[in-house]
């Protein structure tokens, strides 16, 4: 029988620290070190040891065959082997090795890859061996030691490890149950009966060999050279990896990533699923459904989403916040990386924009429009059914419409196509709204088709479609008939985009393009102030706007209104300092914001931010100090000399 | 009248900085000291000798010795930037005729070179981040829209070259630009997988290579070149993973990153927007833990030498800056703050405050 206890692995432990055993008779330090050097002698020690160990074990190979020869109880652990897998291994891990099957679970945990010796994984197991009662070193390579420890002891765990083979793991993945706790004591018993399950360290070994994969994948990366440089274990460890990776749910990933990580703290395992926060408030309905529905469906990857997927979404955020920095990025761009699902969770606690739809920053890239459409839309809310298609009109329209409907001659909507009417000889202009949509009359395409059925007499159901110059192919039969608008989506982006029309498969040039789009946000010019955007919202909506110098403004501004928002302009570079950097004297690209609360619990005041061109579901906490900066070094750029920042709400 | 609004502007400051949480009251740093109103300066020479100054009619003006020539007519509140190099031989302008009406952070802006302390301009092209390379002979600047990095010979104008970025998941990155020597090319690019990278790319064998990748897509890389040592910095940008790191690669070695020597680590996410100075130093904006709740940033210069770090600002905010010749500048609050280098000693004493 091979003797091991919890109580001699912890006392030899203490003696590996205290220093007084072996280790400090051959280290004899002269001066008090620190801790730090300490801790890295200590660990010069050990390989040492271990080097020393396993060359004295070496002289005595035992193969499979060898060791089925020796009775168990003639078989022990080499002590000094112990400590040295004690003093590597991670600590949770070491915890599991309790019970009446600590022993098997030591092996377990060895066949799990969960235990490491100097500098590496065990990988050969250093052996005492009894013969005529003299104790003889030797050591056996891991996998004879665990076939023959699974075949003369631990039976259990040969039958367990067969259900984790690279056929079976999936099925029995399957068919363990994953208990989400409601309750702290549930959760609690939750931590208790995985301590307690053998299969716990299986799971363990799939969340380590992905992460380990996943390093291995980046110095890969980093240096294809590293590839050749790989062992056998390090090749296994990445084809196990991708084989996890691949058959892995997002749930069981990060479920058993949350379970192996907190063995030894189930309170942080706890507080993942008990803690008050955001997301229940959506689930239970105190707060609203669009804070989560379009997290989740990016996260997801659905097109619709019901309420029954957000507990499988609040899972994800919590256990894997780093999945909200990417997600939906290239079906609505905006500012690379988002902020973690955690910093959001954050930030919504105090905020309350109205947000149910889903704006594209990356596609409209006119900054100014976006800020209108988003304090709009929190004036009016409505919800909208955004795709990837329609979100750039959807942002231009309620803007575009008030500008078009403008009874001021003056205000007009720059964006334009404009023709000669063959009767009259009058050169006639018709404003469009860019982007796609599938019955308003501004749009781009019916707008097209218009001009095309007066000055071409294309028929009134003609539909002019927008297409990439990539796929635009004149000598297919396909484009030699119909309308198409030809963009080179390469060289342009938004309105900035002179397109190509063609008609039946030829260019139309007499179709002229307007695009001059200049709405300046704040007045610049005392006799133009009614062309600026906030005199132009003014005029035609019930709002009021209030300036908000300081941060006591700022915060009395929520506390008496707390539907109410704050927007404004300031230089990017001050806002986003670690996206955009200063390279000149006034260096600055303005870009407009909205606020719509703030952290009430920081010593330093956060303040729940979106740009215009940040993600309208992912707000970011910045600090006051980065806003007043950004403003004040705008305000010297402001022709009128403004300071732009401004309550906003509802008369 | 005139009088009175300034006090009334002035009254105004007074109440906004008291109520505010005042950062910088006790700042030791000097503001920058001008002959004219610093809101339409945009560059100047060390000597001040030489000044680029923009007026809101739309005029770019260089003034010497009293007189004042136009550099560009431009339109009715156009901005301009003026940017040059250490080596003080061409100024790289870059002009926005819509600056105030269309509000996009990608819109790129109308390039012109200039010699330096001349007036005469000429078009180079359309593009964010212009960068002067190898004593002025070289000139990068980025296209957002095609997302390519454009480099163009200063010397002999029909030498260009495209790099075009494999970006297709960041919209609003801008690429950091090195070129150590005629033949080589650095710079960052994000990879499909939404990771910012490092990859050069050798002139003669037209072969781009793989330098450097983080190991997650929640950081920055910025690179310059400091006394013949490519840096190369990498800041995380997420809590998640705080962390920070400053590495040497001798340009004898530009093709092994694993020769790439440590300079800095830091386990918080500095700002950085490092600054390869003149003096030989590294310039970023470095975080500094208060509490478990409060952060401060401040510039910090390192010695890549002796990695000696300092602390040399005393904002409490200090995100950014910029270097202008031999100075070192911080934007803050509408003013400019000397860090590095000395204030002009004009003998007329008439300075710039406010407008």
């Amino acid at each position: 029988m091979i003797h091991l206890s919890l109580s001699i692995l912890v006392n030899l432990l203490f003696l590996l620290f205290s220093g007084s055993s072996s280790y400090a008779a051959t280290n004899t330090v002269e001066h008090t070190p620190g801790l730090l050097e300490s801790l890295e002698k200590l660990i010069e020690i050990n390989q040492d040891i271990y080097k020393k160990l396993l060359q004295k074990a070496n002289v005595n190979i035992l193969k499979y065959d060898d060791l089925k020869k020796i009775e168990t109880k003639n078989l022990s652990i080499h002590p000094d082997f112990l400590n040295i897998i004690i003093f590597n291994s991670d600590e949770k891990y070491l915890s599991l090795i309790e019970g009446e099957q600590a022993e098997c679970l030591l092996y377990s945990l060895m066949e799990n890859r969960l235990l490491n010796v100097a500098g590496s994984i065990v990988s050969q197991v250093i052996l005492n061996i009894k013969k005529n009662d003299k104790l003889i070193i030797g050591v056996s390579p891991l996998d004879d030691f665990l076939k023959y420890i699974q075949e003369k002891q631990c039976y259990a765990f040969k039958q367990i490890s067969s259900i984790f083979g690279p056929e079976q793991f999936l099925q029995t993945l399957k068919q363990t149950p994953k208990p989400i706790p409601s309750t702290k004591s549930q959760c609690q018993k939750i931590m208790q009966d995985w301590k307690k399950n053998f299969h716990l360290p299986y799971f363990c070994k799939m969340i380590e060999t992905i992460k380990t994969g996943e390093s291995l994948d980046q110095r890969i990366k980093g240096n294809p050279s590293t590839y050749n440089q790989l062992n056998s274990q390090q090749n296994l460890i990445l084809n196990e990896a991708s084989s996890y990776k691949r058959n892995l749910s997002v749930l069981d990933k990060s479920y058993f990533k949350n379970v192996c990580e907190n063995i030894d703290n189930p309170e942080k395992f706890c507080s993942i699923y008990l803690s008050e926060n955001i997301w229940d408030q959506v689930i239970r309905g105190e707060k609203p459904d669009y804070l989560m529905k379009y997290k989740c469906r990016d996260l997801l990857n659905k097109k619709t989403i019901t309420p029954k997927d957000y507990p499988l979404c609040k899972e994800i955020m919590e256990t894997s916040p780093e999945t909200c920095t990417k997600a939906g990025m290239l079906q609505f761009p905006s500012l690379y990386p988002k902020p973690n699902c955690h910093e959001i969770a954050r930030a919504y606690k105090n905020s309350h924009l109205n947000i149910d739809y889903q704006d594209c920053p990356g596609k409209v890239d006119f900054e100014s429009v976006i800020n209108v459409s988003r304090k709009l839309s929190h004036l009016f809310p409505s919800t909208r059914h955004s795709t990837p298609e329609s979100c750039e009109f959807e942002t231009y329209q309620a803007f575009a419409e008030t500008v078009i409907n403008e009874e001021d001659e003056d205000i007009v909507w720059p964006l334009q196509f404009c023709f000669k009417n063959l009767a009259s000889s009058v050169e006639e202009c018709f404003e469009f709204i860019p982007g796609h949509h599938p019955d308003h009359p501004k749009t781009e395409e019916k707008v097209l088709a218009l001009i095309l059925s007066k000055i071409k007499g294309a028929s009134s159901s003609e539909v002019c479609k927008k297409v990439s110059t990539e796929i635009y192919n004149p000598l297919l039969l396909e484009y030699k008939n119909g309308c198409y608008i030809v963009i080179d989506s390469k060289k342009c982006n938004g309105i900035n985009c002179q397109p190509i029309i063609y008609y039946k498969g030829k260019e139309i040039t007499d179709i002229k393009y307007l695009s001059d789009i200049s709405f300046e946000y704040f007045p610049i010019n005392y006799l133009k102030e009614k062309h600026s955007v906030n005199n132009i919202l003014k005029k035609n909506f019930p709002i009021l706007i209030n300036r908000i110098y300081d941060l006591n403004i700022l915060k009395n501004y929520f506390k008496e209104n707390p539907t109410g928002i704050i927007y404004g302009i300031g230089c990017v570079q001050d806002i986003l300092p670690q996206f955009f950097k200063t390279k000149a004297l006034h260096d600055c690209s303005p870009i407009p914001f909205i606020i719509d609360g703030y952290d009430k619990n920081q010593e330093n005041i956060l303040l729940s931010i979106r740009t215009s061109i940040d993600d309208l579901h992912s707000p970011r906490l910045i600090d006051w100090n980065f806003i007043f900066n950004a403003v004040s070094n705008f305000k010297e750029l402001q022709p009128m000399d403004t300071w732009t920042l401004y309550g906003f709400r509802k008369k | 009248m005139v009088l009175e609004k300034n006090n009334v502007l002035r009254f105004f400051f007074v109440i906004c900085f008291l109520t505010s949480s005042i950062v910088s009251a006790n700042s030791k740093l000097p503001v920058i000291k001008t002959k004219q109103d610093i809101a339409n300066i945009r560059y100047i020479s060390s000597d001040g000798k030489y000044t680029y100054y923009q007026r809101r009619t739309g005029e770019l003006y260089f003034s010497t010795n009293y007189e004042v020539k136009e550099v560009i007519k431009g339109i009715e509140y156009s901005h301009y930037l003026v940017i040059g190099s250490e080596f003080r031989k061409k100024l790289i302008i870059s002009s926005w005729n819509n600056f105030q009406k269309f509000l996009s952070i990608r819109e790129p802006a109308e390039l012109f070179v200039v010699d330096y302390g001349s007036h005469i301009s000429q078009k180079i092209g359309y593009g964010l981040s212009p960068k002067l390379h190898l004593n002025d002979e070289w000139l990068s600047y980025y296209n957002p829209k095609k997302k390519s990095i454009i480099f163009q010979n200063l010397i002999h104008r029909e030498v260009t070259l495209n790099i075009n970025l494999s970006n297709t998941i960041n919209h609003y990155h801008i690429p950091e630009v090195v070129m150590p020597n005629k033949t080589t090319i650095i710079y960052t690019d994000i990879d499909k997988n939404g990771n910012q990278l490092v990859s050069s790319f050798n002139l003669p064998d037209q072969k781009f290579t793989l330098l450097y990748k983080p190991q997650t897509h929640l950081a920055k890389i910025e690179l310059c070149f400091s006394n013949d040592n490519l840096i190369i910095a990498e800041f995380g940008i997420d809590t998640l993973n705080e962390h920070s790191s400053i590495k040497k690669l001798a340009s004898t070695q530009l093709d092994n990153y694993s020769q790439a020597v440590n300079i800095y680590e830091s386990k918080l996410n500095d700002i950085g927007n490092i600054i390869c100075h003149v003096d030989k130093q590294i310039y970023f904006s470095k975080k500094i833990k208060k509490n478990t709740t409060i952060s401060n940033y401040e510039i910090a210069s390192l010695n890549p030498n002796s990695k000696e770090l300092k602390v040399i600002s005393d904002l409490k905010y200090a995100p950014q800056a910029f270097p202008m010749e031999d100075k070192i500048i911080i934007p803050h609050r509408g003013e400019f703050l000397l860090l590095v280098g000395k204030n002009i000693e004009y003998n007329d004493h008439i300075f710039g405050g406010k407008k």
